[in-house]
């Protein structure tokens, strides 16, 4: 959507117009619905909770000042609700030991001969693997892999959506690949590619 | 990591940048038809009390400011000063008794008015029995 279209969007959502508001939501249902199902594991659930997000937004969309963008105040509602819906739950956070492995600087040896990454095609087999991936990760992992690699959100955006420090952003997101990696080579070396 | 430098760098790598390329293209998932029409209700369903709610202010903000008005005009501007002589205060009773006196003043003339007046119908009997005149 170009720049001054979705202004002009904006402006009429502040104003509840209906009709501006589903439109809104054709621009981004499918985006929120993806980082919501992959951050609660769950389809249904991420429908529930995708169909709250955009009420959330509808309701608030008044208060919209316009200090972010659109899309990373979106995503902040979308956030905020996958984590309050975690902790009605009850769920414990996925606990894959990603910051005690690499937080010491330790290299990532990634030199076997089969570990091509400039080769990989996402096959349906492989697409299953990412998105396993993807789901053993924790929630803080999780939603800075796929704000910055999925929805292409700056690292400052990324920070300003979740509260956190940049630098805070950048390992996170150093984690989250590198567990990536490390699932997808483990897929290779075991014989997905052979 | 020991400083944010490092970890640019690391992020900026093929292999990283490949990851993030598998990311990236994973297949998006459009919400059902069903599902949309659901929120579409969801959010009809929350449009409509809105309009509502702004008939009833703009309705009751001019009948709020009209009642208050009219209160204020009854307290202060139409209801009569406190004038009348028939009432049971102090200053009620010092001003009948002064139209009385007037009154009275109007008709017989100067002398002790009638609030300076004893009635002499009906003598007390004197209680001094030195004074009493009936004994002797």
């Amino acid at each position: 959507m170009e720049a001054g279209a979705e202004e002009a969007l904006i402006d009429r959502c502040r104003k509840q117009d209906v009709e501006a508001f589903g439109k809104f939501v054709d621009a981004y249902q499918a985006r929120v619905f993806g980082f919501v199902k992959r951050m609660v594991n769950n389809a249904d659930e991420a429908a529930d909770v995708t169909q709250e997000v955009f009420i959330r937004a509808y309701q608030s969309f008044a208060r919209f000042d316009g200090r972010s963008s659109v899309r990373t105040w979106l995503f902040r509602i979308a956030n905020n609700l996958c984590i309050d819906r975690s902790r009605q739950l009850g769920r414990t956070p996925n606990s894959v030991g990603l910051v005690s492995d690499f937080e010491d600087g330790e290299e990532m040896d990634f030199s076997d001969s089969r570990w091509q990454p400039e080769a990989l095609m996402l096959d349906a087999e492989l697409i299953q693997v990412v998105e396993s991936g993807i789901a053993e990760m924790s929630e803080k992992l999780k939603m800075v892999l796929l704000l910055h690699d999925r929805e292409e959100m700056s690292y400052e955006e990324i920070a300003e959506t979740l509260s956190i420090p940049v630098g805070t952003v950048k390992s996170r997101l150093f984690l989250a690949r590198a567990h990536l990696q490390s699932v997808v080579k483990r897929y290779m070396t075991e014989g997905g590619n052979d | 990591m020991k400083n944010e430098n490092q970890l640019d760098e690391k992020l900026a790598s093929d292999s990283m940048k490949s990851i993030a390329k598998l990311v990236k293209d994973l297949p998006e998932e459009i919400p059902s038809m069903n599902w949309r029409s659901q929120l579409n209700e969801r959010i009809l369903a929350e449009a409509k009390p809105k309009p509502k709610l702004d008939l009833q202010r703009w309705l009751l903000r001019p009948a709020l400011g009209l009642g208050l008005a009219a209160a204020l005009a009854v307290a202060f501007v139409i209801r009569p000063v406190a004038s009348d002589s028939t009432g049971s205060t102090v200053e009620s009773l010092m001003i009948a008794t002064h139209q009385d006196d007037v009154n009275y003043a109007s008709v017989t003339g100067a002398g002790l008015s009638v609030s300076e007046m004893k009635d002499y119908s009906s003598p007390t009997p004197v209680s001094d029995p030195l004074l009493d005149l009936d004994v002797f």
